[in-house]
């Protein structure tokens, strides 16, 4: 039991260095690019980081239970299309926005139960989501993007309060809620303690099928929240949003810190982690350095992430 | 102590790989402009946008970009994501406005979904030139195209038409549904049958989302499903030569008869020469992506010297284009066995 009591001081420390990281690459960039330090520039930042930090929220959890959700691209893409399907039909907008939300919460709730109740593969189950979720977004809108949304409904991805975009607020709000509940519940006691040894916590009478539940339920709202945000940024529903995010949200939790084979990791780490992939790919784009150099920096990112916690974490 | 040496080894690495990224991205700048080493304020930087980058036919379009780069003496960056996803793209011309560039030349992935950023484009003073793809009803300036699309699709419909005898039945293969100019050739030539070829049928659509992977599959998929298939139109550059193979290997195997099924589309010419050259496709459709690309820089100059764009106005290395309201038309070319050996892209 006290496995888990023992990550806050390497935790710690870990932070530090992805903090460090940070810095080094907003330095190096700024004097880089001349552009890169500048309030638009950082507002534009936060704007695009949401999608990516929303679903992160519950991928942390899930990757700190041991777990892994492949299908968030798929969800975000299908709960996007319902509610453009919703208001199409001549719904009210945000009854749309919460059909969206609910579909979200479906797809959630089927990988919950399937992986929590019939104790299948995470990564299996959620692939067969990714590709069949997928294949239901062709169906249901036939391909073409949705667009036509009231102004109303804008002001969630392209409106700006005190001169910060609205759904970066949202996202720190959430981040700060998220963060909360990870520190001080007895919920997040168990999602460690899942990750750590999940044998242990079903033996203390914990019901791990509702915790593993609860977590991909989470999973799926989220994907929905930042498919509607995505919808509001770019004024369009699209079949093909939303597709490889999962690959964005599971590097920025690890160079987060968050152990893939669970039981150890941060919401503040993954927020660290989100800011270097963005920032990164932003000064790389501002530079005009091609896409196809920016994968391979990512990717050598990554392995130094992982490559670090080995070092390190022990 | 280890923890400070990794720290800083870590941060050593970050530069190092942001050292040769920046030096890798800057080359292609220079060479435009050996005169000047660094960009300096006064040079004049476009972004030309393609919808994905990998794809031979946008390879081509950079060649010309950088031409065009090269002979305005403007610097040009050429970048997309390396998927044909829009809201990639987006986060790609947002990045550029921050970056204060003169001009954008953006081809599309969604139509609908730019409004915004070109919008906050033209509030910032920023030309926005749409080209290869449209985006109407947004605030973009000028839209640079071979044919109009309706031409195009109406070309197409034409082409297989001709080739099966007008009956029969034809499969569309699309790069991507909600792309704006892939619905509207595969529906001008739908309209085109309809009116002139009644007893043709189009039995279906497939998309391949610009995966060529997905392309081959799809054009098995077709030959698998509709035995009685007599023709493919493929709508997008990775299309034709996917169906052309799949078409010649069921040949080679004896599953399909030699001629049986018909292809026609759009594709870059050294693609498909074999194909043409086996006669497996007896027409092309094509334009020089590299001429597009061309144009498009060359619209973006005049505009940010707030020149006019004027009717049969004449292009260095391109010739003459027609304006029309704000589309820019530089026109088709027919790819055939006597002239495939022509083309150098």
């Amino acid at each position: 039991m006290s496995a888990w009591t023992s990550r806050l001081p390497l935790k710690g420390n870990k932070l530090i260095v992805q903090m460090l990281l940070l810095f080094v690459i907003i330095v190096l960039f700024s004097f880089l690019s001349p552009y890169f330090l500048t309030v638009t520039n950082i507002m534009n930042v936060l704007n695009q980081m949401v999608e990516v930090g929303l679903i992160a929220i519950p991928m942390t959890m899930i990757i700190i239970s041991g777990a892994m959700d492949l299908s968030v691209g798929s969800i975000l893409a299908f709960s996007a299309v319902c509610m453009g399907v919703a208001y199409e039909r001549g719904l009210d907008i945000w009854i749309s926005v919460i059909i969206g939300l609910l579909a979200g919460l479906l797809c959630g709730a089927v990988n919950g139960y399937l992986i929590a109740r019939h104790r299948m593969q995470a990564i299996v189950v959620t692939i067969g989501m990714l590709v069949m979720l997928r294949g239901l977004v062709y169906v249901i809108n036939q391909g073409r993007p949705i667009s036509g949304f009231p102004d109303a409904f804008y002001f969630m991805g392209q409106q700006y309060v005190g001169g910060i975009p609205v759904n970066a607020i949202f996202l720190v709000v959430m981040f700060l809620l998220a963060s909360f509940v990870m520190k001080k519940t007895r919920f997040s006691t168990y999602v460690y303690g899942i990750g750590n040894n999940e044998e242990v916590v079903r033996y203390s009478g914990i019901s791990v099928v509702r915790i593993r539940f609860i977590l991909f339920m989470l999973s799926g709202l989220f994907s929905a929240l930042a498919g509607i945000f995505l919808v509001s940024r770019l004024a369009s529903a699209e079949a093909t949003s939303g597709t490889n995010i999962e690959l964005d949200v599971i590097t920025a939790t690890l160079i987060g810190g968050t152990h893939i084979f669970g039981g150890r990791g941060s919401l503040s780490g993954t927020f660290v982690g989100l800011l270097i992939i963005v920032f990164l790919r932003n000064g790389l784009n501002l530079l005009g350095v091609s896409v196809l150099y920016q994968a391979v920096i990512l990717g050598a990112l990554l392995l130094l992430a992982v490559g670090n916690k080995k070092f390190n974490g022990e | 102590m280890k923890k400070l040496t990794l720290t800083l080894l870590t941060g050593v690495l970050a530069l190092n790989l942001a050292a040769c990224g920046s030096t890798s991205g800057n080359q292609p700048g220079n060479g435009g402009k050996p005169s000047q080493g660094a960009s300096g304020s006064d040079t004049r930087t476009y972004f030309i946008n393609p919808k994905s980058i990998g794809p031979a036919y946008w390879a081509a379009a950079e060649k010309g970009a950088k031409k065009a780069a090269a002979d305005l003496k403007v610097e040009v960056l050429f970048n997309a994501p390396t998927e044909a996803d829009s809201s990639k793209q987006i986060n790609m011309i947002q990045d550029m406005l921050t970056r204060k560039v003169s001009g954008i030349g953006v081809s599309p992935n969604d139509a609908k979904a730019v409004g915004p950023v070109f919008k906050k484009a033209k509030g910032q003073g920023v030309n926005i030139v749409t080209w290869d793809s449209d985006a109407p009803d947004t605030d973009r300036q000028y839209y640079v195209a071979p044919a109009t699309d309706q031409e195009v699709g109406e070309l197409l419909a034409k082409t297989i038409g001709e080739e099966i005898g007008g009956k029969g039945q034809v499969a569309f293969m699309v790069a991507g549904l909600g792309s704006q100019n892939q619905i509207a050739k595969s529906n001008a030539a739908k309209a085109y049958f309809a009116a002139n070829y009644p007893d043709i049928e189009v039995v279906t659509t497939v998309a391949s989302d610009d995966d060529q992977q997905k392309a081959y599959a799809n054009a098995q998929n077709l030959l698998q499903t509709y035995p009685d298939l007599r023709g493919i139109i493929g709508f997008a550059g990775g299309e034709p030569p996917a169906a052309a193979e799949v078409v010649e290997q069921a040949v080679k195997a004896g599953t399909l008869e030699k001629n049986q099924v018909a292809i026609t589309g759009i594709a870059v010419p050294s693609v498909v020469k074999n194909y043409i050259k086996n006669g497996t496709i007896k027409t092309d459709i094509i334009w020089d992506p590299g001429k597009l690309a061309y144009v498009t820089v060359y619209i973006l100059d005049q505009l940010a010297q707030g020149k006019e764009i004027k009717d049969g106005m004449e292009i260095p290395t391109v010739g003459t284009v027609k304006v029309d309201g704000q589309n820019v038309f530089i026109g088709t070319l027919q790819v055939t066995n006597e002239n495939v050996d022509s083309f150098d892209f």
